[in-house]
């Protein structure tokens, strides 16, 4: 199953999800701590696996739902290190969201690592809607979505306030305006 | 009785002495409330929230009074008291099967350690998830069952209603003790969310979607008891074997309540067979709505899907949180401690089938990842059971007809099924054929507005609705036309 995106991204359903040299790349390229996986190579994963892949058909991220009984769900996402923060992680939890609604899951779980960005990636859940402690079980509805639109801007680029309706800049303090928490951009 | 099986063992002899539950308390409980006033004070201040939801979210039809059972005590014998009670005046309470002082941790990493009496920083996020996620199940049946009042087709049968809804009130008390007494304001909070969140609340909704959806009709309320709880049976069981001690205390006694569920769902579908394989004996073949009777092929269709939705429940096949849950001693296998294997599986594999170019096939898996698949095995087994005593009332018929339970990979949205179209029969087909039987297979919309058709109330002590046998016996050796309910004078018009 695939799904194509404006940003030239894909989601790829993996039918028998194993351990291999992109995952090996994109999440074992986390920081020390954050997912602790300890498979070997060809040693078939337990949960449903997506990869994301770009234009030129690289594996850039991947994404996991592992479901338990009663709708525990949980959500892995991993982005590939030289590809962070051009809003691939935001895709990924946008089409994790997706997959959880298909099966009848209302909300869908984390729990963050004990790893030196711990910090950043709380704020960033939180920013997209997940609730709870940085060191315990957070928590998101299903369907609340992070809005993309300014996702895709790039680093460095000039903010224009004039554009933005709610007269509030995306968190980028440095470029002047209000922060918007919701838009906060980590 | 105990049964032996080859696979688990025997089963152990029932041990501990029996616990009264003080009724003085303003909480019933047996977990010596009265000494820790601190708990006590803020399971005060949920109680006034809880019975706000209960009178909004609870039960509809207005009543007086309801032939209710009661927990009194939590050992072997005499637990339950039977009386009229007004539903609101129901006592709710606390109640943890016996201690064992010298219970160890059975299963995992932690095997033979002495069980936890506090949450293991480690393992309390965890924990509390697994109590959030079994907590958000209880009151939402609740929810979903509001209106069925009105439609009853026997005080019997209402009265066995708000039974399975007072209990089900019950166990969201149980998990909320467990929220209070142990994960301090986290856990409070949580406790006050599981009153916020309501079945098919948009903005909040309960934490599955099959727990959104209304019960409409009393077939699928007793095929919902007989499958969907049967499923929370299974749950259950697992976390009766944590190492958190007072969970599995908790669990163990609503367990104990739980069997009337199953009992309300599986008497319930049989009564509604009977009464459509009488008429179909009487009519040489053939049962229609219009002989006052669900036909056959209507319940089959109820039947597949609410075992396929409650197969979806147990998540996918292959879990690594499962496994996890596992080795950290949070959550064992259906009848842990009567298996015949080491308890720690970490060499251990198993078979799971899976769909591979159009086909059902077979591969190895390893056991602790599969541990989803292993309690969903053992409930299936356990589900075949009911239909059996249901199609012993279409053999006493002399008919030829059965129902039968559909092809685990049918109408799945989760786990290695999701995504493929196989019937019933086990068939893996292309989307435009599965598309153009399913009909045949799953309520229509017309097949559920025929059955609500059916469901007009039957007040009358000892009457039933034309669509469901009576039952053999009455509750706790009353007879069937006993006044178990009494409505109230809004509820009779």
């Amino acid at each position: 199953m695939t799904t194509d995106s404006a940003d030239g991204l894909t989601w790829v359903r993996e039918e028998a999800p194993v351990w291999d040299a992109d995952k090996s790349r994109v999440i074992g390229g986390a920081p020390e701590g954050a997912f602790v996986l300890g498979f070997e190579d060809g040693q078939a994963l337990p949960g449903d696996w997506w990869a994301v892949r770009d234009a030129d058909d690289e594996v850039v991220g991947y994404g996991r739902l592992d479901t338990t009984w009663g709708g525990d769900a949980e959500i892995l996402l991993a982005v590939a290190p030289d590809r962070q923060e051009s809003g691939i992680g935001t895709f990924i939890l946008d089409k994790l969201d997706d997959e959880a609604a298909a099966r009848g899951i209302n909300y869908v779980h984390n729990r963050i690592g004990d790893h030196e960005r711990r910090d950043l990636v709380h704020d960033w859940l939180v920013v997209r809607g997940f609730r709870g402690p940085i060191d315990g079980d957070l928590r998101k509805r299903v369907g609340i979505k992070h809005e993309t639109g300014s996702s895709t801007r790039r680093q460095g680029e000039a903010y224009d306030v004039s554009l933005d309706s709610a007269d509030q800049a995306p968190g980028h303090e440095e470029q002047g305006g209000y922060v918007n928490v919701e838009e906060h951009q980590y | 009785m105990s049964s032996v099986d080859d696979r688990t063992g025997a089963a152990p002899l029932p041990a501990g002495p029996l616990s009264k539950i003080d009724y003085s308390e303003r909480i019933p409980n047996n977990v010596n409330l009265a000494e820790d006033r601190r708990l006590q004070r803020a399971l005060e201040g949920w109680q006034p929230k809880f019975l706000d939801w209960w009178r909004t979210l609870g039960p509809a039809l207005p009543t007086k009074d309801v032939y209710l059972r009661t927990a009194i005590a939590v050992g072997r014998d005499g637990w339950a008291h039977f009386a009229h009670v007004p539903m609101e005046e129901y006592r709710w309470g606390i109640f943890l099967a016996e201690a064992d002082p010298d219970r160890t941790v059975k299963f995992g990493k932690h095997k033979g350690e002495p069980a936890w009496q506090e949450v293991p920083g480690e393992h309390r996020a965890d924990l509390l998830r697994l109590i959030v996620v079994q907590g958000d199940t209880e009151p939402a049946s609740v929810e979903q069952q509001r209106v069925l009042g009105n439609t009853a087709p026997s005080i019997y049968d209402l009265r066995n209603l708000f039974q399975v809804n007072v209990e089900e009130g019950r166990h969201l008390w149980a998990m909320v003790y467990l929220l209070h007494a142990y994960f301090g304001r986290e856990g409070r909070e949580e406790a006050e969310q599981l009153l916020k969140r309501n079945s098919g609340d948009l903005d909040a909704p309960r934490i599955l979607g099959a727990f959104n959806e209304e019960t409409t009709d009393w077939l699928q309320f007793f095929m919902f008891t007989y499958f969907t709880d049967r499923d929370g049976k299974y749950q259950l069981g697992t976390l009766k074997e944590s190492a958190f001690d007072p969970l599995a205390r908790t669990c163990e006694f609503m367990l104990k309540e739980e069997a009337h569920h199953m009992f309300v769902g599986t008497t319930g579908v049989q009564r509604i067979v009977e009464r459509t394989a009488q008429v179909m004996k009487e009519n040489g073949g053939k049962a229609t709505f219009e002989d006052g009777v669900i036909p056959l092929e209507v319940i089959q269709k109820y039947l597949n899907f609410q075992f396929s939705v409650s197969m979806d429940l147990f998540g996918s096949e292959q879990s690594t949180n499962a496994g996890n849950y596992y080795s950290s001693g949070l959550k064992g296998r259906w009848q842990e401690t009567r298996r015949k294997d080491d308890h720690v599986l970490l060499d251990d594999a198993r078979m799971m089938s899976y769909v591979e170019d159009g086909e059902i096939k077979e591969k190895e898996v390893r056991m602790l990842s599969a541990l989803n698949l292993d309690l969903r095995d053992e409930y299936a087994a356990d589900c075949a059971n009911g239909v059996r005593r249901w199609n012993q009332e279409l053999e006493d018929a002399e008919l030829e007809d059965r129902l039968l339970l559909p092809h685990e990979g049918f109408n799945r949205k989760v786990g290695v099924y999701a995504g493929h179209f196989v019937s019933p029969e086990g068939e893996v087909l292309d989307e435009a054929t599965y598309e153009q039987q399913l009909g045949d297979w799953l309520p229509t919309p017309e097949d559920r507005q025929a059955v609500a058709d059916l469901m007009v109330p039957e007040y009358e002590y000892g009457k039933f609705a034309s669509w469901i046998a009576a039952p053999k016996t009455g509750i706790n050796d009353q007879p069937v036309e006993f006044d178990y309910v009494h409505l109230a004078e809004e509820g009779v018009a």
